[in-house]
């Protein structure tokens, strides 16, 4: 009895097919597609517990899938899969309505537990869109110059990109960078941008104008 | 007036024998009368006493004016001292005769050169008595030697005011003369060179080749450099070395042979060669380092490209082992083995791919040597495509590829010949992906030319083209029309191409944008 049927949707063939090998040694089962075309194109499958889709693919790519589905008004959880470097895309297609996003390659471990908590997911409306207060909450909490910093790493900026921005060396950029992930205890730039996503961060904040009169909460003598 | 004189003295003669003496006389008469030179009877105090009409013709007054006269007065002044002098040494007993040079002034006011010969004759009791004096005009000979001091002097000055160093030597190499540019040139003063051997403004071994010259010409006559302009190596005073474009000619005088040197100093022009050589070397260098790094350059610029096609077997590895561990988490069942052996099969392929990839970037990014080889030109073009079409198929764009140059060579530096393919790829997939289009295609072609027999790749895309105002400046340095592009792939691949002997042109397209590659075939023509 599998633990439930995953769709695979890749153009690579030897992601397509060790993805597949994986989940069947995990339990699942897969269905695996050579295309976003080839996704579309087929009968939709029933009782599916996650859909990994990859974003960069000829024909219609990761986020052009993720908008039919969307237009379809069918929206299974769907896992969007990364390269390194592609936060901005991975962003937007949380906005279209992805479930989360894992960069590769990821450890079977991360993949699985992904793949669960999508799968949990499934049962709740995809209001999950909506800004979860207690990120927010964090968010207001951070000051001017992270938020900054942490707009950022929204856009998918490097630290060089960002220090230029906003005046800063780039060992500035650096040490806010390791304040923020310590202060909301997050593991890394996928859960920040997660984070940031959740908290209902504007990327476009990136690089504003400071608004007179708010004050710099612990800014200044970052080493 | 001779045939009155012998008329008169054949009447006194009276008889028609003739007396022997009277005849000595008529004889002595004619000799006086008749002599080609003047002749002149002039009395111890100047007066002229007889004159022959061949004095009066030189001196250029008559007889009868003569006779009127002494000789002072019409002797050129400064002529004038010199002859009194000898004059008076003839009547101190000190000479017999003298001879000199002198002027005399005619009548109409100009001056002729004579020689003069004075024989002081004495009288019985062997008192002086009068002088005789024979007279040749030498205005001749003056005009010659005239010229010829003039001519002298001319000569001299060409020799003395020559920029070039002239020197003339013997058969041995003796230096006979020298002019005075041999002290600007090579240091000495001509003095100091007079009579020393020609070797002591060469190097030793060029002094070495120069004996050995004169030695072959001495004996078989035979010409090495006589006439030609040829570059030697001489030696200053110093021991400094100085380049010399020598030429040399040939001549005799009085059965000797000569050769005169001219020597220029062209050790300024050396030099400035040696430099713009050094210059061109450093230039070339620099011209590669700047290829390398546009090299460079556009690997960065492809890294996601390259980062995301890396990524995938990686991705895959990672899948394939831990699918592995999985099966055997229960222990090394049969069927664990299997799938242990399926994953690592599958595993070291996708090592092996990601392993390609980088060998063709290291490939690409290495510095060149700049070496050029034989190369196939189909093979090249599909390893440069291999590389840069890495995410063209993952971006959805069609390569068609149309292999029509089978078995055509051609020299070329492969790493250079790959960065401009791989540019105009690079560049025709990015202008494939700004535009939302659903069909992507990028056409590579390659064919031989009949009538040059070049061989032409043409690297074609169905994108949204070049804009016409544009056209003219697209090969132009820092040309770009990508938000984030440095514009230095153009005019790089324009400039390395046709330093193959090759060109490159953007074809008037109407839809996309073509270029066209040239480059000449690897053959015996070449």
């Amino acid at each position: 009895m599998s633990r439930g049927c995953i769709l695979v949707v890749d153009d690579d063939r030897a992601v397509r097919d060790s993805t597949a090998r994986l989940l069947h040694r995990a339990g699942y089962s897969t269905q695996i597609y050579e295309s976003g075309d080839a996704f579309l194109a087929a009968p939709f499958p029933s009782n599916i517990n996650c859909i990994l889709l990859d974003i960069r693919m000829p024909g219609t790519d990761g986020l052009g899938v993720l908008r039919i589905l969307e237009a379809r008004g069918e929206m299974p959880p769907v896992i969007v899969i990364t390269g390194h470097g592609d936060i901005p895309l991975a962003v937007e297609a949380m906005r279209l309505g992805a479930s989360d996003f894992l960069e590769k390659p990821y450890e079977p471990d991360r993949l699985f537990q992904t793949i669960e908590k999508a799968a949990a997911m499934r049962l709740e409306r995809r209001e999950a869109r909506t800004v979860d207060p207690e990120s927010q909450a964090l968010l207001e909490r951070l000051s001017w110059r992270q938020r900054q910093v942490l707009a950022g790493i929204l856009c998918g900026h490097p630290n060089k990109i960002i220090a230029f921005e906003l005046g800063l060396s780039i060992r500035t950029i650096e040490a806010y960078r390791a304040q923020l992930l310590v202060r909301l205890q997050l593991r890394g730039t996928a859960e920040v941008v997660k984070f940031a996503l959740a908290a209902g961060l504007d990327a476009a904040e990136f690089g504003q104008g400071r608004e007179s009169g708010e004050d710099d909460r612990e800014d200044g003598r970052i080493a | 007036m001779l045939r009155q004189a012998l008329g008169a003295l054949a009447g006194l003669a009276g008889n028609k024998t003739g007396d022997p003496t009277a005849t000595a006389d008529l004889r002595l008469e004619a000799s006086f009368e008749q002599a080609a030179v003047g002749m002149a009877h002039v009395a111890l105090d100047g007066r002229w006493l007889r004159v022959n009409d061949q004095c009066s013709a030189i001196i250029g007054y008559s007889k009868q004016e003569l006779l009127e006269g002494s000789f002072q007065h019409i002797t050129h002044p400064d002529d004038l001292a010199e002859d009194l002098a000898q004059v008076e040494r003839l009547l101190s007993g000190e000479a017999e005769r003298y001879s000199m040079d002198k002027r005399y002034i005619r009548k109409d006011g100009g001056s002729v050169w004579v020689h003069l010969t004075v024989t002081l004759i004495r009288n019985a009791a062997g008192a002086p008595d009068f002088f005789v004096v024979v007279i040749q005009d030498i205005s001749d000979r003056k005009h010659v030697e005239a010229s010829l001091v003039d001519s002298e002097a001319r000569y001299r000055a060409i020799f003395d005011s020559a920029v070039e160093a002239i020197a003339v030597i013997d058969s041995r190499g003796t230096i006979q003369s020298i002019n005075p540019a041999a002290q600007r040139i090579f240091g000495y003063a001509p003095a100091e060179l007079i009579g020393k051997n020609v070797r002591t403004l060469m190097p030793k071994r060029t002094a070495q080749e120069h004996d050995a010259y004169l030695e072959r010409y001495r004996t078989t006559h035979t010409r090495a450099i006589i006439g030609i302009g040829r570059e030697v190596e001489g030696m200053r005073k110093d021991g400094t070395a100085l380049s010399i474009d020598l030429s040399v000619a040939e001549w005799e005088r009085a059965g000797q042979t000569f050769f005169t040197g001219i020597m220029r100093d062209i050790t300024p022009r050396r030099e400035a060669e040696a430099a713009l050589r050094t210059s061109e070397e450093r230039l070339r260098s620099l011209q590669n380092e700047y290829a390398h790094l546009a090299r460079v350059n556009e690997m960065g610029e492809m890294a996601a490209a390259i980062a995301h096609e890396i990524n995938q077997p990686l991705t895959a590895i990672v899948n394939n082992l831990n699918a592995g561990l999985y099966a055997a988490k229960d222990g090394f069942t049969e069927g664990a083995f299997d799938e242990a052996q399926e994953v690592m099969v599958v595993a070291s392929e996708q090592a092996l791919r990601a392993g390609e990839i980088v060998r063709r970037l290291r490939e690409f990014v290495g510095k060149s040597t700049g070496e050029r080889r034989v190369e196939a030109i189909d093979t090249l073009v599909d390893a440069a495509s291999g590389l840069a079409l890495i995410d063209a198929a993952a971006n959805g764009i069609h390569i068609e590829r149309i292999a029509g140059a089978a078995g055509v060579e051609v020299r070329v530096d492969a790493v250079q010949i790959q960065q401009v393919i791989v540019n105009l790829l690079r560049n025709a997939i990015d202008a494939l992906m700004i535009a939302a289009q659903k069909e992507r295609q990028i056409v590579i072609a390659t064919r031989l030319l009949e009538e040059s027999r070049a061989v032409e790749i043409r690297i074609a895309d169905n994108g949204p083209g070049i804009p016409e105002e544009l056209r003219s400046t697209v090969f132009e340095p820092f040309f770009t029309s990508k938000a984030k592009g440095m514009g230095m792939g153009l005019s790089v691949c324009r400039r390395l191409i046709e330093a193959h002997g090759g060109s490159i042109e953007l074809e008037t397209t109407t839809t996309g944008a073509a270029f066209r590659l040239q480059l000449p075939q690897n053959g015996p023509s070449i």
